[in-house]
């Protein structure tokens, strides 16, 4: 038997660990993934960059982080600590356990599958089809950033913090460099989805101060009586 | 019936992808739009030319039968 699975079995809360692990891996890669995706659309790239590199690299970060999401969800559901079914991974707001929050990493998982389908089927749609459920990505990934913040026992820590904060400000710079250069939207549109670009984060900043970074927010987000116990 | 490469030239916008990934079948203009290969897709390269299709950020690129 390989170590790992060892590790697995002999301390219970491996599962959990590489639950929160697979966390912030997927954070990171999601935003790559966006990023990624930004420059693939663009037309203001270097002529020196290789355009396919991009545009393939995006795919192929989206599909990793597809595996990374199965570990993700399947350690919340196999560890004991939290009661959390399989069902949701794909039903939001059931779980006992933060229901809000872990709810909006469900509605994110929804979205990215919607997303990861559509493009299965690009090739049959028309683009303008295909690209309306796409932009649910820029949502799907807020919504992970929310989940993460509210779900996770790191959010509090320098690291995590600063994770959240590094990759908050790359997917802004692409938003608003995306939004300065497309020429696809109306002027009112790209201005309102500008305005969006920076209140939207600042809400959530203001929420992170008040919520998870506050004293309580393990009783306040929703956390059973017994795992709350446990995880003091 | 045999496979031929068009372009959708309201929709395409120059991002010049499918070039990169099919220079056997395509090639850029001083403006960075597309020329594609007159006549039927060579059959070795249908495989390389539906990747080119897909690659379009815009599915600018259009792979239809047309008769021999």
């Amino acid at each position: 038997m390989p170590t790992s699975a060892l590790i697995l079995i002999r301390d219970p809360k491996a599962l959990w660990f590489l639950n929160r692990g697979t966390g912030f891996v997927l954070l990171s890669l999601l935003t790559l993934s966006v990023v990624l995706g930004v420059m693939a659309s663009s037309r203001r790239l270097p002529k020196w960059w290789p355009r396919f590199v991009g545009n393939e690299l995006h795919r192929r970060v989206a599909l990793l982080s597809l595996s990374f999401l199965v570990v993700h969800i399947a350690t919340a559901v196999l560890d004991s600590f939290v009661s959390i079914s399989l069902l949701d991974s794909i039903l939001p707001f059931q779980s006992p356990y933060r229901t809000i929050w872990l709810g909006l990493g469900t509605v994110a998982v929804d979205l990215f599958i919607a997303v990861l389908i559509t493009t299965g089927l690009r090739g049959r749609m028309t683009e303008a089809a295909w690209r309306s459920v796409h932009v649910l990505s820029y949502l799907a990934w807020a919504l992970s950033v929310v989940h993460g913040l509210g779900t996770g026992t790191d959010s509090h820590r320098a690291w995590a913090l600063g994770t959240n904060a590094g990759c908050g400000a790359l997917v802004i710079l692409c938003l608003v460099y995306r939004l300065l250069t497309t020429t696809d939207l109306a002027l009112p549109i790209r201005v309102g989805l500008l305005v969006a670009t920076f209140v939207v984060p600042l809400g959530i900043l203001w929420w992170t101060i008040q919520g998870p970074l506050a004293p309580g927010w393990s009783h306040r987000a929703g956390t059973p009586a017994p795992a709350s116990k446990a995880a003091k | 019936m045999s496979l031929k490469l068009s372009v959708d030239w309201p929709r395409c916008a120059a991002h010049g992808l499918c070039a990169e990934i099919a220079p056997e079948l395509i090639s850029l203009d001083d403006w960075g739009y597309p020329t594609v290969l007159p006549g039927p897709i060579p059959p070795q390269l249908v495989r390389l030319a539906e990747r080119a299709r897909m690659a379009c950020p815009v599915l600018a690129l259009r792979m239809e039968q047309v008769p021999d």
